[in-house]
């Protein structure tokens, strides 16, 4: 009886690199990543003129800091990264400029001229979430 | 974006704190403070009014300026001045424009003036500005108070008279405004040829009425003048 539940010798090694297997999947198969990223601490703009985590509408010569966070998650739950690893990026200078506060973890943009551009932030190179941002002349 | 770019000259603001103004106002992130020089010839009334204060709640469309910024000491939090490595950008070049160390507004509305650190490529702090359209000139004397409407000189008798720029709001507008000074042949009255800025000396030649011409950025104002007595045997020309 006893024996039929045995897995005998170099069973249980089996049984062990299953159960590896079994919980390393989750990691190769994409469970651990970017989980989500917020444009936070966003400073108050004069006009009427806004930006939030999922969009940004300003008018053009108008300037915004705001703080990139971003959160990974793994098995164990999600976790904040570090500022150090975090970077923003423009997708055309031409209509939205970026640029990293000094000695701070701070991001600064400004409006260069009416348009659409993409504000992107990264974690490591990896993309943590894009921002479409307007560009629109003051009335 | 070099054309965008203010260079401030640590010899500037050293050159201009004992006859400037001490305009200044603090950036968005508090890092350090903006502050709006002026020259010792400056006609601009941010210049030559009041000290410690604020800077000008808006400029003239047409005018033109200079903001330093000084970064916050990292030990006292004080504001540093004279500190060098740090140029002022416009954030649109469609509101502002830079020529040398100088800004000039171009078209109405908000502006940021970034303080990029040379060098590093970052921003320290910012701040925004307003620029107003001129809807209105006042004529003044050269003691800012209204001129009484028509300008009574005597023949030979000149003056110093002033324009003050106001937007469509009333509120008083800043800046070093460029203005055309003309008085039209037969004018009972000269002006300065030389004049350029904001302030000009008119001077009465003859009898009768006529008016003064002046244009400042898009605006344009015609003061009228009596001059009563008679004419100068020179016309007035040898001032």
């Amino acid at each position: 009886m006893a024996e039929g539940h045995s897995v005998g010798p170099g069973g249980g090694g089996r049984g062990v690199l299953r159960a590896m297997i079994v919980f390393a999947f989750p990691f190769a198969s994409g469970c651990s990543g970017i989980d989500h990223g917020i444009l936070d601490n966003v400073t108050p703009m004069p006009d009427t003129s806004i930006l939030s985590s999922g969009s940004g509408q300003l008018h053009t010569g108008i300037a915004a800091a705001f703080k990139p966070r971003v959160w990974t998650h793994d098995l164990w739950g999600t976790h904040e990264q570090g500022s150090s690893d975090i970077g923003v990026q423009t997708s055309d200078g031409s209509i939205l400029h970026v640029a990293p506060v000094t000695n701070d973890n701070r991001f600064v943009m400004w409006a260069v001229a009416p348009g659409k551009a993409t504000l992107t932030v990264t974690l490591s190179g990896d993309v943590a979430m894009r921002v479409p941002i307007t560009v629109t002349d003051p009335q | 974006m070099g054309s965008r770019r203010m260079a401030v000259a640590s010899a500037a603001l050293l050159a201009c704190v004992a006859s400037c103004s001490n305009n200044e106002d603090t950036g968005v992130l508090g890092n350090g403070a903006f502050r709006y020089l002026c020259s010792s010839e400056s006609t601009d009334e941010a210049c030559t009014g009041a000290s410690d204060v604020d800077l000008p709640a808006a400029l003239a469309v047409g005018a033109s300026f200079q903001i330093a910024y000084s970064p916050n000491s990292s030990s006292s939090g004080g504001v540093v001045e004279g500190v060098t490595g740090y140029e002022i950008i416009a954030a649109s070049p469609e509101f502002a424009t830079t020529t040398g160390d100088t800004i000039a507004a171009q078209r109405e509305g908000l502006v940021a003036l970034l303080a990029e650190h040379v060098g590093k490529s970052t921003v320290d702090d910012f701040i925004h500005l307003r620029f107003s359209t001129i809807a209105r000139l006042k004529p003044s004397d050269s003691q800012g108070r209204p001129l009484p409407l028509p300008v009574s000189l005597g023949p030979g008798e000149s003056m110093v008279v002033t324009v003050e720029p106001f937007d469509v709001n009333a509120a008083k507008l800043y800046g070093q405004i460029p203005c055309a000074w003309y008085a039209p042949g037969g004018s009972p009255v000269t002006v300065d040829p030389n004049a350029t800025s904001r302030s000009a000396s008119v001077q009465g030649v003859g009898g009768g009425t006529g008016t003064v011409h002046v244009t400042c950025a898009s605006a344009v104002v015609d003061i009228p003048f009596t001059v009563s007595g008679p004419p100068l045997a020179d016309g007035g020309t040898n001032g």
